[in-house]
């Protein structure tokens, strides 16, 4: 159920490396060696997505330490019959990066400014991250095939952690139109990409 | 919220963009609808691309913290699958214990934040939780919630065809020595029947099934009555909401 492995992970498969779903089957196994291997496999996706959204590099580093250790105590319950490892682990780290964003400012701390900044240059959650990857190129194009507020909608709540109501205040649009544009953005970008679970 | 703008949810819950009440709402719907499951999990990969697309190498010192940190942490136990040869309604059980489980953390005072996933699928239900459990996997199980005036949140969950409401409370101020919550059936015609009595957690929180039959009842409220509870209510409602019509 959740969704095919990333690219990189198919390369490495078709590389004869070990999957992430069978690095997390040695995780669950207690194989530290296999912990090591996943954590470089993933820890630059998963720091990646925690630092756009927390920003604070300290406070990053601790999220990212957490996912990996949640990973390291849930891996046991990993089913890989429901769903991609890389899937799993980047839903829990975005889920943890919000969570530490909204604990620590409520939506009215939150500088105005800056965020209609943010609108206004939608690609910049991309255009900060300096590796050019395959799969930053694919989301790039992906990203591409989205309506402007689509796009919007959905790089403001997934890379800059705003819930659809500061969507919605940020955009100046009805909070109802910002839930089907959120998802009919998302489901744009999964059939860009070829996702399915 | 009504269930045709639940299914709108899907997006905005894969990128986390609910807020906590919500989320929890749409959580509870999920167990009832197959669609907007596999929509979810269709728009998780999609979202971890998303995240993929921004890695940025992380420091190295973080490497072996974390690697030495986890060689002090036990791992959870594997469990027992909830299997059936039915991989989609294996999933779709599991699916419903760990909303069941979900709505029973929250009641607990917010433990597992990972709701929806599989890294609570597992978990223990308690019985409680079991009978919570049989409302949540109604196929028209339905939800409401509110603020509650003295503090916290209330949501029903209700099935016409079982007949049955359960009540999940968060954030639910103590109530005064001597005193309990009591949950109650109110129908159309205003008359109210007594649902059951609850205190809440030391964290505010509580799961419970309202005791008896739905029947023709059209709103479900809370009051704060005399331990034991009463036959009528005593005082203002601390809660009212309208029994969501599927």
């Amino acid at each position: 159920m959740w969704g095919t492995p990333s690219s990189g992970e198919r390369r490495s498969a078709r590389a004869g490396g070990p999957s992430g779903e069978q690095l997390l089957a040695g995780v669950a196994r207690g194989d530290h060696d296999a912990f090591e291997k996943f954590y470089d496999r993933m820890s630059a996706a998963v720091f990646g997505t925690v630092r756009r959204v927390v920003r604070d590099q300290a406070q990053s580093e601790e999220v990212t330490q957490e996912v990996f250790l949640e990973v390291w105590r849930t891996a046991p319950r990993f089913d890989a019959s429901r769903g991609g490892a890389s899937t799993w682990v980047m839903v829990m780290a975005h889920r943890r990066a919000i969570d530490r964003v909204r604990a620590a400012q409520s939506a009215t701390d939150r500088e105005v400014a800056a965020a209609i900044r943010d609108t206004d240059r939608p690609y910049d959650v991309v255009e900060d991250f300096v590796t050019k990857t395959l799969e930053y190129e694919e989301v790039r194009q992906a990203l591409d095939s989205l309506t402007p507020l689509q796009r919007q909608a959905v790089t403001l709540a997934y890379y800059d952690g705003r819930s659809q109501a500061e969507v919605a205040e940020l955009l100046g649009i009805p909070l109802g139109t910002v839930k089907t544009r959120i998802r009919d953005g998302l489901i744009r970008l999964r059939d860009a990409m070829g996702v399915s679970a | 919220m009504a269930a045709d703008e639940l299914h709108l949810l899907t997006g905005a819950y894969a990128i986390d963009a609910l807020d906590p009440e919500e989320r929890s709402a749409f959580e509870v719907h999920l167990v009832a609808c197959d669609d907007c499951t596999t929509e979810v999990a269709e728009l998780h990969a999609t979202a971890a691309k998303l995240g993929i697309a921004v890695s940025d190498i992380a420091p190295t010192a973080l490497r072996e913290q974390v690697v030495r940190q986890a060689s002090a942490i036990r791992q959870l136990p594997p469990t027992i699958a909830l299997r059936s040869t039915s991989r989609r309604s294996a999933t779709r059980n599991i699916v419903m214990l760990a909303v069941a489980a979900t709505v029973l953390s929250v009641a607990l005072g917010g433990l597992g934040s990972f709701a929806w996933s599989q890294h609570i699928a597992n978990r223990n239900l308690s019985a409680e939780a079991a009978r919570v459990s049989a409302v949540l996997t109604a196929p028209d199980a339905a939800t409401a919630n509110i603020a509650v005036a003295t503090g916290g949140r209330a949501t029903i969950v209700v099935s016409r065809q079982l007949d049955t409401a359960a009540f999940v409370g968060s954030g639910l101020t103590q109530t005064p020595k001597g005193r309990v919550y009591e949950l109650w059936f109110i129908d159309a015609a205003g008359t109210p029947r007594p649902a059951g009595v609850f205190q809440p957690t030391a964290s505010g929180s509580t799961t419970v099934r309202l005791t008896g039959d739905m029947g023709s009842a059209s709103v479900i409220a809370v009051t704060v009555e005399a331990s034991g509870g009463s036959l009528k209510p005593s005082t203002t409602p601390v809660a009212v909401l309208h029994i969501p019509t599927v």
